[in-house]
């Protein structure tokens, strides 16, 4: 299958996303919701001691990664988004999908 | 041997700089070009001599090759000019990193912190700002330091979730290896 050529619209998105700095930052998030570090730790996928880190004194700054994967959680947990857009967002894990592919 | 004649067998990536830097930390004249003896020449050359490829033929004997990229980390931290470890021109010298791949590492207690300190092996390094990176920004001027990448130890509890995690080198200490009451355990062998 050929690449599909993109539209003018379209390269206006990917230079929207580009400039993107879609984030939410951890102290924020946990204001929100009521989570342990471990479940933070564990959603951004980081450590334990990085995540107690981001709330020490001096805190530590959160990569873009988590900000953005909070943000993500976040808008989730806010909005009616339909099933198969998480789906899309959040598929199950890619090595079961290919051993379930390969049975 | 005249250094010109040296400098066509050591390794290209290896600079003028380098060597003459390399005949002087010999006592070794290295302002003009002087002859140097056999003896002489075979001790320049060993400061740059790599270890052949075939003591390298057990590829899992992974305790060989950190031995040996120890080693090479060493060599540069200690021909450590700026003309050598400036990446590009507007980046000043780097700081000589106080750990290497290979070191085991915990991350240093924060103040009331009771829970066992979570700690493992280094398996990567980069210098960068901690844990940010967005927006780019130049790194001078900034607090960029060290990061580690840590394959964590069996018992951390984020094992239970992650393999490896980046850690700044300020929020890092070695881990002490023979107290037994160390909640630190000693790393297995490196998975896939």
């Amino acid at each position: 299958m050929n690449p599909k050529e993109l539209e003018s619209r379209e390269r206006v998105l990917l230079r929207f996303y580009q400039d993107c700095h879609y984030g939410l930052s951890p102290e924020e998030f946990r204001r929100r919701y009521d989570v342990s570090y471990r479940e933070l730790a564990a959603l951004c996928q980081i450590s334990l001691s990085t995540v107690k880190r981001l709330f020490a004194s001096p805190p530590r700054r959160p990569s873009a990664d988590v900000m953005r994967t909070l943000a993500i959680v976040d808008l989730l947990l806010r909005e009616q988004i339909p099933l198969s857009l998480i789906r899309q967002l959040c598929p199950p894990h890619q090595r079961q999908d290919r051993e379930k592919g390969s049975s | 041997m005249k250094r010109h004649q040296i400098r066509r067998m050591v390794p290209g990536t290896v600079s003028d700089a380098q060597l003459r830097r390399a005949i002087s930390d010999l006592g070794l004249p290295a302002d003009d070009d002087p002859h140097y003896s056999d003896e002489n020449t075979k001790a320049i050359l060993s400061q740059f001599k790599t270890p052949p490829v075939e003591s390298f033929d057990a590829i899992g004997d992974t305790a060989k090759i950190i031995e040996f990229l120890k080693q090479k980390a060493q060599q540069r931290a200690l021909q450590q000019p700026s003309e050598t470890n400036g990446i590009d021109d507007d980046l000043a010298p780097l700081p000589v990193p106080k750990f290497f791949i290979g070191d085991r590492v915990c991350w240093s207690p924060l103040p009331g912190e009771e829970e066992p300190l979570e700690g493992g092996c280094i398996i990567g390094m980069k210098y960068s700002t901690p844990n940010y990176s967005e927006p780019p920004v130049s790194l001078e001027g900034t607090n960029a330091e060290w990061q580690y990448l840590i394959y964590l130890n069996s018992t951390a509890p984020s094992r239970a979730w992650i393999q490896t995690d980046w850690a700044a080198e300020s929020d890092l200490v070695f881990q002490e290896p023979h107290d037994s009451n160390s909640p630190v355990t000693e790393p297995e062998g490196i998975e896939a």
